[in-house]
């Protein structure tokens, strides 16, 4: 297969779905973090340097909800809205595990494997179901998992209008901006190259 | 639902503009397409500037710069606003001699409130800064205040003064007849005034082209940067001459940094995509200029979607149909001058001028209106 897979984590459901797609390439936290997604590229950090991992197919088997938000993935009450196995509302994204509300590892695995299997375009083995949301540690907590962000930077606020603003939203509403999760900075400023040019201004080609 | 004026747009400018018109007395009705402050309202990096604004715009900023001394008797809350000053940093001698250009310029017309600093001046000012900066611009009653807050506050504000907000209200079709707007909205339902305010921000030429008007305003997602909290040691809010960025450190300590570097938007879905190379260069600029920054980590990245004109001059003035006034497209500075624009809408609106000069804002300066140059 010439699709490039890749998986984020190695819990249970990541590894049972990489047991199923060996020649997936695993990004899995202490080794490597995911901390940021766009439409077709996964950002990493790896032995302290920033990197994009391109992919065809992404498997998120890994608490890390602000890469499906990144992604324009639909949530509902802070589990990604998914089919019976388990892709989501991105044709190329799929979820599994505690993410999606898995509550043993037993049923982690088995939500990998499902995944896997329809990725290779075989009958999968079952259905995924999303599972009840998080318990509620609190709004703020899940927020500010959820985004990415410190409690701290949330609760200042108003500061963060953004995350703010995103508190407002209901599930239905699009999700006007790109979570990101910790990261060094400097380590950010590292891949900086020559100075880019500007980038053009966007027209609307609705009006066109 | 019958008003006196339907504001199109419920961030920052229009809600600003439905407190001014409804304080006047007037029905308002705000129909905002999906949340009051979705956009770049909440992703604004809050800059309160006169400093280095076009010459166009000096009136109107010093205006709202008097209103935001004041802002918590205009609104009922002081918005996070805070007066920390702001410094337009050169790093080398050609750009402190365009620095010094710019206050002759100014000084020319009879303006005072941009100050020239030499080094020293300029280290006392900012002592972590990079050694390698020779001087800079100053404006010590410029400031910032917090984004979302701010639009809350005018949102309150407006309701307070009868305005009626109506959020998940897109508006589909508008249509003049009998001296009156009829305003159609997704939902089915209409609403109708003799005054329709398109503040509807990157939307806007949509909103405008629904009224038969070609206003070729493009657009952009400004990225903003995000750090984790570091001991104070920066209070003025700093920019640069020569590199783009916008750079404060909040109370909590997290370092707020933009500038001008864009991610990718879509205004049908209303998403943006983070361009990571670009904010990788916004994080080096701000490390070159603060090597405080070298040991923190780097919290968050989101991107607003606002609109741009080519000549980064808002949309301000009334539109070719009659009852139309239009206010978008602050082209990444209209934070500032909210509180200003939204009465000059008002008067527009309702007495037919202003008491600023907004002529370069004049929505048809882009010349006459084709299908298609959109």
């Amino acid at each position: 297969m010439a699709e490039r897979i890749v998986i984020v984590g190695a819990g249970a459901a990541g590894r049972a779905a990489a047991a199923l797609l060996p020649q997936a390439r695993i990004v899995a936290r202490p080794e490597a973090t995911a901390w940021h997604a766009e439409p077709g590229r996964l950002w990493i950090l790896e032995r302290g340097q920033i990197d994009a991992v391109p992919f065809d197919i992404l498997v998120v088997a890994a608490p890390v909800l602000h890469l499906l938000l990144a992604l324009g993935c639909r949530t509902r009450a802070w589990r990604p809205v998914v089919d019976a196995c388990g892709r989501t509302s991105a044709a190329d994204v799929f979820a599994a595990g505690a993410l999606v509300g898995a509550a043993t590892a037993d049923e982690a695995a088995r939500q990998g494997r499902i995944v896997a299997q329809a990725i290779l375009g075989r009958a999968p083995e079952g259905t995924i179901a999303v599972g009840a949301p998080p318990e509620r540690v609190g709004e703020d907590d899940l927020l500010a998992a959820s985004l990415g962000v410190t409690k701290v930077a949330l609760r200042d606020g108003g500061i963060v209008g953004i995350a703010t603003a995103a508190r407002h939203r209901t599930d239905a509403e699009p999700i006007p901006f790109a979570p990101a999760t910790p990261i060094p900075f400097a380590a950010l400023a590292a891949r900086a190259g020559e100075r880019p040019p500007p980038r053009p201004l966007q027209i609307d080609e609705a009006l066109a | 639902m019958r008003a006196d004026a339907i504001v199109v747009g419920g961030g920052l400018h229009g809600l600003s503009a439905a407190l001014q018109l409804a304080r006047r007395g007037r029905r308002v009705l705000v129909l905002e397409a999906e949340r009051i402050a979705a956009h770049a309202s909440s992703a604004s990096a809050g800059g309160v500037r006169t400093l280095g604004r076009d010459l166009a715009e000096v009136p109107i900023a010093l205006a709202a710069l008097e209103m935001w001394r004041e802002i918590a008797s205009l609104v009922g809350d002081d918005c996070g606003y805070t007066q920390s000053g702001q410094v337009k940093v050169a790093e080398t001698e050609t750009e402190l001699d365009q620095l010094a250009a710019r206050v002759r310029a100014l000084r020319a017309r009879g303006w005072e409130h941009e100050e020239l600093v030499d080094r020293d001046a300029l280290r006392r000012l900012l002592p972590a800064l990079a050694p390698h900066c020779v001087g800079g611009l100053v404006v010590r009653t410029d400031g910032f205040a917090t984004p979302y807050r701010t639009a809350l506050a005018f949102h309150r504000a407006a309701v307070a003064a009868g305005a009626v907000v109506r959020e998940g209200a897109r508006v589909v079709g508008l249509e003049r007849s009998g001296g009156i707007w009829h305003v159609a909205l997704a939902d089915g339902t209409r609403a109708t005034a003799p005054i329709v305010v398109n503040a509807a921000g990157a939307w806007g030429p949509r909103v405008a082209r629904l009224a038969g008007e070609t206003i070729p305003v493009r657009f952009s997602a400004f990225m903003m940067l995000l750090t984790s909290p570091l001991p104070p040691f920066v209070t003025p809010v700093v920019g640069a001459v020569g590199r783009p960025l916008s750079f404060k450190q909040l109370a909590s300590g997290h370092v707020m940094i933009g500038g001008g570097h864009k991610g990718v938007a879509d205004l049908d879905t209303g998403r943006v995509v983070l361009d990571i190379d670009r904010a990788a260069y916004s994080a080096r600029t701000a490390l070159d200029l603060f090597p405080v920054l070298a040991g923190c980590a780097l919290e968050h990245i989101w991107a607003g979607i606002e609109g741009v004109a080519t000549d980064d001059l808002p949309v301000i003035g009334h539109g070719r149909s009659e009852g139309l006034v239009h206010a978008f497209g602050f082209s990444g500075h209209g934070f500032a001058i909210a509180p200003a624009v939204g009465a000059l809408v008002a008067q527009l609106a309702l007495e037919g001028t202003t008491n600023l000069p907004i002529g370069p804002f004049d929505p048809a300066r882009f010349g006459p209106a084709r299908a298609g140059t959109g």
